[in-house]
């Protein structure tokens, strides 16, 4: 149930010292999290890779390279060392912030992230923005239209929506708009209108999750005796759909979105690839196909500190939004 | 102050009244509104508007290049064997002698050349060629660059290419002329010498460090940007041949093979490399870009380890294998210039002669082969292959395994891998998998490259241990005399088709998708690109 704006006011009561401490602690629980997560997946991915075949050494080498060469190149790669020596190097460096250098690309790793993560975020952020402006109008008027012509439509595209694999999508709007029409870029990043196709790829499937989320949340609140007393004083209908209802149905809509970040990361390395977008899934997928290990630790890193930071704002956001979640924190 | 300035500066102004408590909340948000809709507006707009800047900037500008290898960050040109090396290094470099699309050679910085006896060459040099940074090409050059090729690298490294040398002495006669003395004599020098590149030899005393970290050659281009997936190629207006036509190349770097075609289709790249042969079609039927192919110098085989059993020491075993493969079928498969193939040196190689028997599917003499080779059937054994690289490699190892299984002949246990895990297996520890699909390109149209690294002991991974194949390969690389050298390479080509070491099966089919913009652009069935000659209507 959603927080009503009787429960809104006790927010500022006389318990409003006490729940401040309950706020920084809440704050440094979550961020001991994010840290023992980051670690965890800073532990996984090194020795996960290291299971993999494939010896970088070896690929960086013609099939008639003595062993005696190949030996000299894994010790200057330091991969002839035992693991848990790599590990402990690895982890000495990071905690320097150096994330080591590129097999292939002889370049700090931290400098190839660094030149590929604004794209991504990018990319990132215009999906976020174009699902967000989509998604909460529709979710608003399936609401209000609850059982008609609007409200089915809408819920049989988003359907549509969460069944198509992204990557279909993707190479559809490229064949349609750019090899066919000619009217967006089908590679690279050179301006605005390259942001195009992949943030309508990346978004598409997005739209249609939140769509349902919104929705299911005005229906929710919609329910509400604070909104049958809005509608019984008068209160025009699209001020009490705008203003009451959807701030109370927004809060599972936050957490939605925090989580959503992870899915648009992920997604990002598909629509990367097909439109050739120089961020860091790009990276990562040349990385694993050459087994750049330091690249592709360094990516993950990066990605999974976004991920968790972007969480743990929505957990903070959150809990100022809906205090009862601090309190069972508390409890 | 243009009208983003002005919104930036609006909006500061706006901060502090906010701050100051002069500006209500609700009115900032309006204001960081309408500065969205201002400033982002038009951008945006200007954005979704046909593309038009980029659209005049692919007419009236450089020529793109999309190409299927990542580049390696090493610019050592004999730090590495990667094909994309090659590629490039053929436009920042020069040879002495240079290969041409059908394979023969012409001079390059050597005007002429001339064999003074079996182990001597002296070549005379251009004049007036200048490296990148301006200094003068001279013999001191090309004698630091031969050491550097055949193995007498600074700091004690052996280095990659050094595999393709025989030691030479290089000694200067004057600033114009050089000779190459080695130890035996070298058939194929003259071939190796076009995959030379020459380097300064200033830039060479400096160390391997310093050549790694930016390309100094006399070639027709010049580097202008180095990222690590897109090359920005300058023209060298001081070029011995005289300038190049293209101002400028892009070289980029898309792996996936529909997204370098969608933008080949889309106008946005002016020539895609390694076009598989199902997209050849899409090309064609495409207005403004066309597809062109030739039958490149790599084999694809089907290659044995000839130090495990079963196949070791076991010849008519190996043609049993043969026998029961359906390599017509294999090549239909690939399509396009693939052609099958009838012996381990590619069409293109000098002194290449078709064998026989072909090796066409035939299970009566696969049976009777298995019976000579004294083995019961089935035989079992793991065949490894990769995905992702060669075209259809996929297909043509399960049509492989389907042959091999019909007649009860033999037991197939397929491994399909990704290129990485797949040469783990060919190297790896225990020596896992008996039969492995791959492929050997040539560099050159010298028979010796084909043969060297996996037909002769040690035979990297093959385990080739035939004296006989040996000796020949041997005798082949230190014969001068091209009759001589004849007669030996037909003497091995032979013995290789009896013995069958590998079962080539096809050379490969090469092709690259070709805007309509784009002239005289040539393909080279070495996989190298040249664009000195090409020109680009605006």
């Amino acid at each position: 149930m959603a927080a009503t704006p009787v429960e809104a006011t006790t927010a500022g009561g006389p318990e409003v010292g006490r729940r401040r401490g309950g706020v920084g602690a809440f704050v440094l629980q979550r961020l001991l999290q994010a840290l023992l997560v980051i670690f965890g997946v800073t532990c996984v991915t090194f020795f996960v890779l290291r299971l993999v075949p494939g010896d970088p050494a070896r690929l960086m080498l013609p099939p008639g390279t003595g062993e005696d060469v190949v030996a000299g190149l894994r010790e200057q790669l330091g991969t002839d060392q035992p693991l848990p020596v790599q590990f402990v190097r690895f982890l000495g460096g990071l905690l320097h912030g150096d994330l080591g250098s590129s097999f292939r690309q002889s370049r700090p790793v931290l400098q190839l992230v660094v030149d590929a993560v604004p794209a991504t975020l990018a990319l990132a952020a215009t999906t976020m923005l174009l699902a967000v402006g989509v998604a909460i109008p529709l979710g608003i008027l399936a609401a209000a239209r609850s059982g008609r012509l609007a409200d089915r439509s809408i819920l049989a595209l988003s359907l549509v929506g969460q069944s198509l694999p992204s990557f279909w999508i993707g190479v559809l709007l490229v064949l349609l708009f750019s090899v066919q029409r000619q009217w967006f870029p089908a590679i690279g990043n050179t301006g605005p209108a390259s942001y195009v196709l992949p943030t309508i790829t990346l978004a598409a499937v997005l739209v249609a999750q939140l769509v349902r989320t919104v929705r299911q949340g005005m229906l929710e609140v919609l329910q509400e005796d604070y909104i049958r007393t809005a509608r019984a004083k008068g209160v025009p209908a699209r001020k009490i759909l705008l203003l009451h209802a959807f701030k109370n149905a927004a809060i599972p809509l936050v957490t939605v979105l925090g989580l959503q970040v992870g899915f648009v990361l992920g997604g990002a390395f598909v629509v990367e690839l097909i439109f050739n977008w120089p961020g860091v899934g790009l990276l990562a997928l040349e990385a694993i196909k050459t087994r750049d290990f330091p690249v592709v630790q360094g990516v993950v890193i990066v990605v999974a500190t976004v991920f968790v930071c972007v969480n743990l704002l929505v957990d903070v956001v959150y809990a100022f939004l809906n205090p009862r979640v601090r309190l069972g924190a508390e409890s | 102050m243009n009208a983003q300035e002005r919104g930036t500066e609006l909006l500061a102004i706006a901060e502090r009244k906010l701050r100051r408590g002069e500006l209500g909340r609700r009115d900032f948000l309006k204001l960081m509104a309408a500065f969205g809709v201002a400033v982002g507006g038009p951008a945006a707009l200007a954005g979704c508007g046909g593309d038009e800047g980029s659209d005049q900037a692919t007419s009236a500008g450089p020529l793109r290049f999309l190409v299927a290898e990542a580049f390696w960050a090493n610019w050592n040109p004999y730090g590495h064997t990667a094909q994309i090396g090659f590629k490039i290094q053929r436009n920042l470099f020069d040879r002495l002698v240079e290969v041409q699309p059908d394979m023969s050679i012409r001079p390059g910085l050597a005007e002429s050349w001339r064999q003074l006896d079996a182990r001597t060459w002296e070549f005379k040099l251009h004049p007036d060629v200048k490296f990148h940074n301006g200094q003068s090409f001279t013999a001191r050059d090309v004698k630091a660059s031969v050491e550097l090729a055949s193995g007498h690298a600074p700091e004690g490294r052996k280095l990659p290419m050094a595999t393709l040398w025989l030691p030479h002495e290089v000694a200067v006669v004057d600033d114009r002329t050089v000779r190459l003395q080695g130890a035996k004599p070298f058939g194929p020098l003259l071939n190796t010498l076009a995959i030379t590149d020459m380097c300064s030899a200033t830039d060479v005393a400096e160390g391997l460090k310093h050549l790694e970290q930016k390309p100094n050659g006399t070639g027709a281009f010049k580097l202008a940007e180095d990222k690590p997936a897109r090359k920005v190629l300058d023209r060298f207006d001081q070029h011995y041949r005289g300038p190049a036509k293209l101002q400028q190349v892009v070289w980029e770097y898309i792996q996936d093979p529909q997204t370098r075609l969608n933008a080949l289709l889309a106008g946005q790249a002016h020539v895609i490399d390694r076009v598989e042969p199902e997209q050849v079609q899409l090309i064609q039927r495409s207005q403004g870009a066309q597809a062109i192919a030739v039958t490149s110098a790599e084999v694809q085989a089907f290659w044995f380890r000839q130090d495990k059993k079963p196949f070791a020491d076991n010849a008519p075993l190996r043609r049993a294998v043969a026998s029961s493969l359906d390599r017509q079928a294999m090549v239909e498969l690939v399509g396009g210039k693939a052609q099958l193939a009838d012996s381990q040196l590619a069409t293109p190689l000098e002194f290449r002669q078709p064998q026989s028997p072909q090796y066409a599917l035939d299970p009566e003499r696969a049976k009777a082969e298995l019976a000579r080779a004294g083995v019961s059937p089935p035989v079992s054994f793991e065949l490894g292959g990769s995905v992702g690289f060669y075209p259809k490699s996929r297909e043509v190892c399960e049509l492989a395994k389907q042959n091999l299984e019909e007649n009860d002949l033999f037991k197939v246990k397929l491994t399909l891998l990704e290129l990485a895990a797949w040469i783990d297996m060919l190297f790896g520890k225990g020596k896992p998998g008996e039969l492995f699909h791959g492929g050997w390109g040539n560099l050159t149209r010298d028979p010796d490259f084909a043969v060297a690294t996996l037909l002769h002991s040690p035979g990297a991974w093959t385990g080739a241990h035939d004296k006989q194949t040996d000796a020949l390969i041997d005798q082949g690389k230190t014969t001068g005399e091209p009759a001589e050298r004849g007669a030996v390479y037909d003497r091995l080509q032979q013995r290789l088709w009896e013995e069958l070491p590998s079962i080539p099966f096809m050379y490969s089919d090469l092709s690259n998708g070709v805007s309509d913009k784009v002239s005289d652009y040539a393909l080279f069935p070495t996989f190298v690109t040249e664009f000195w000659g090409v020109s680009l209507k605006a």
